[in-house]
Parts: structure tokens; sequence; C-alpha cells
């Protein structure tokens, strides 16, 4: 219940900044850009391993936003939206570049949460587990759970920004889940 | 007892984002502190993991500063809107060429103090209307004047 009131405020936020930056408002683009700027940055850099060319990816994609943005009609949440630009951004450089690795390999997601020693310890269970989880999977897929877990993207948003189909994500998913279940339940104790 | 816990955390693990938890579940879930202290620690597990990528980077950023300066052109473009003058100027073309062939056709019929009060309802008219314009379109001529000021300073 909390979840869905909380999205549909981000939506109408959002919805918001985009009729202003439609209109010519150059603060409120800015602003829209501060909300996702750390996602996309962090999606870019499990595609490029480094910081420049993520840089880069956030220009690109931060522009391509903009010039589509009038296309962009609210039907769906604009960070699916924005996410689909990212992705499809990020496989045409990566199929020029054929060099990728999934957002795990590096672990490039710092915690500046200022984190409880047991909120690090269940961060890093959940990272082995989704890491588990992605190993055995086509580099398509594990991006999937990666959106699942790390960009809080739900299964249906997941498919109309990768293509794929919703019940194979919700396989892959379960796999990772189960997995980080069983993480959880041999360290707490059964 | 361990199967059917089992079955229902398989039923919980399927579960989208913000899904509504079935009613058969929900009961199991009261009934059993186990599978109840397992959601419990999953859920934080999931919370935990998307927060760093909830964090808002700061205005400052140089990535959003260079977007910002790449996409200030067509922003400038968007917000500035046609000023819709055509329509006003033709309205007030018609009003004014209206009023002045009624007091001219009236002036050549009747005296004086009549041609005088259509005078008055002509340029009563004309600055009921110029007051209108200037009202309704203040915002663009608060921005024109704090250009020129912009420019001058």
């Amino acid at each position: 219940m909390l979840e869905k009131l909380e999205r549909e405020h981000i939506k109408r936020r959002d919805l918001n900044l985009i009729k202003q930056t439609l209109a010519g408002n150059k603060d409120a683009f800015a602003k829209l850009m501060t909300y996702y700027k750390v996602r996309v940055f962090n999606f870019g850099k499990s595609f490029f391993h480094n910081e420049s060319d993520s840089e880069d990816f956030v220009q690109d994609v931060f522009i391509k936003v903009f010039t589509h943005l009038e296309s962009f009609k609210g039907n769906s949440m604009f960070s699916t939206w924005l996410m689909k630009i990212a992705y499809t951004t990020a496989i045409n450089s990566v199929n020029r570049k054929k060099d990728t690795s999934s957002i795990e390999d590096d672990s490039i997601i710092p915690d500046h949460s200022g984190s409880t020693p047991e909120d690090t310890q269940i961060r890093l269970l959940t990272q082995q587990a989704i890491r588990e989880a992605v190993a055995e999977l086509p580099e398509k897929y594990a991006t999937c759970v990666e959106m699942y877990f790390y960009y809080d993207i739900p299964y249906q948003e997941i498919s109309e920004i990768t293509d794929f189909p919703v019940n194979t994500i919700k396989s892959h998913i379960f796999r990772a889940k189960k997995l980080l279940k069983d993480k959880l339940e041999d360290f707490y104790g059964k | 007892m361990e199967n059917k816990c089992e079955e229902m955390m398989n039923e919980y693990l399927m579960l989208d984002k913000g899904e509504k938890v079935p009613l058969h579940l929900t009961m199991h879930i009261l009934g059993c502190k186990k599978c109840r202290d397992q959601i419990k620690l999953m859920k934080k597990a999931e919370e935990k993991i998307s927060a760093p990528l909830k964090i808002q980077a700061p205005v400052t950023d140089e990535s959003i500063a260079k977007v910002l300066e790449q996409v200030s052109p067509e922003l400038k473009v968007r917000n500035h809107k046609p000023f819709p003058v055509f329509g006003w100027i033709l309205g007030g073309v018609i009003m004014a060429a209206l009023l002045i062939f009624a007091m001219n056709n009236i002036s050549d019929f009747h005296n004086n103090h009549l041609t005088a009060y259509y005078a008055y309802t002509l340029a009563g008219s004309i600055s009921v209307y110029c007051a209108v314009f200037v009202f309704s379109h203040m915002d663009a001529f608060v921005k024109k004047i704090s250009t020129v000021l912009t420019n001058i300073a």
C-alpha cells in the first residue's frame, strides 16, 4: 500500500517537472536529473567499467531524454521510460565496444546511507545472492535481476524496458530471491 | 508444516514489488513466526540493496551542468513562446474601425454633442482594450523589461 502511494507521489512529481521542462524551465529539468543521475550513472558503470565513460553515458542518456521528452505521455513511470532509454543506449554502446560486465563484478555501488553493521551484513548477503543468481545467466537476463534488486523496478516494467517476457524475468528473479532467502536463513539461523 | 511453509514462501517470493499479498498467504504469515521473520528479512534486504541508488545527486553535479549547457539553447526556444499579437492587432483594428465608422455616420446626421459622446466611447474602448492587453501579457512584458535591464547592466 505504502509502496503504491510512494510510486504515485513520484509519478506526479516527475510529471510536474516534465511539464515545467517542456514549458522551458531549466531548473525543472535540472531537478529531474538530480533524482535519476545516480542510478543512470551506476547503470552505465555496470556496462562500461569506468567513471569517465559512465559520466559520458549519463550525459548521452539525459540529452536523449530531453530530446524525446515531448513523446513521454505519462502512461508509465518516468523512471521506466528513462531506464528504457538508458538500456537501449547501453546495449547499443556495448554492441559497439563488445565489453561488458554486470554491476556485481565491480561492486560499484557505494553505500552512503550510514548503515548499521547489521544493514551492511544484509546488504553483503544480498549482493552475494544476486551474484550467484546471475553467474549462470546470460548477460541480458543478469541485467533484469539487477534491475529488480538494485533499481527497484517491478517485473512488468523490466519487461517494458528490456522487451523480455514477464514470466522469464519472473523466474530468474525468483531464483535469486530463493538464494537470498537461503542465505539469510543460514546466517540468522533457521 | 515445513512443506506448507515452503509452499507459502515460494508463493511470496513470486510476488512483484508492491503486489497485494493474497489473503491465505497473509493468514499463514500471521500464524507462522518463522515465515514472518523470513519475510521481514527479505523485505529489509530488498530495501537495503536498492537504497544507495535512490540518493539524489546535487544540482551542482558536473554531468548535470554539462547536460544543461547543451540543452539550454533548446530550452530558450521553448521558453520564448511566440507573443500572440496578431489576433490582438486584428481585433483592435476591427474594433477601432467599427467605432470610427459608426461615429462618422452618426455625426453626419446628429449634432456635435452626440459626436463627442462617440469620441468618448472610442477613447474609452481603446483604453480598456490596451489595459486588458497589457494585463493579460504582464509576464511577457516583465521578462522583456528584465532582459533589457540585464543587457544594459
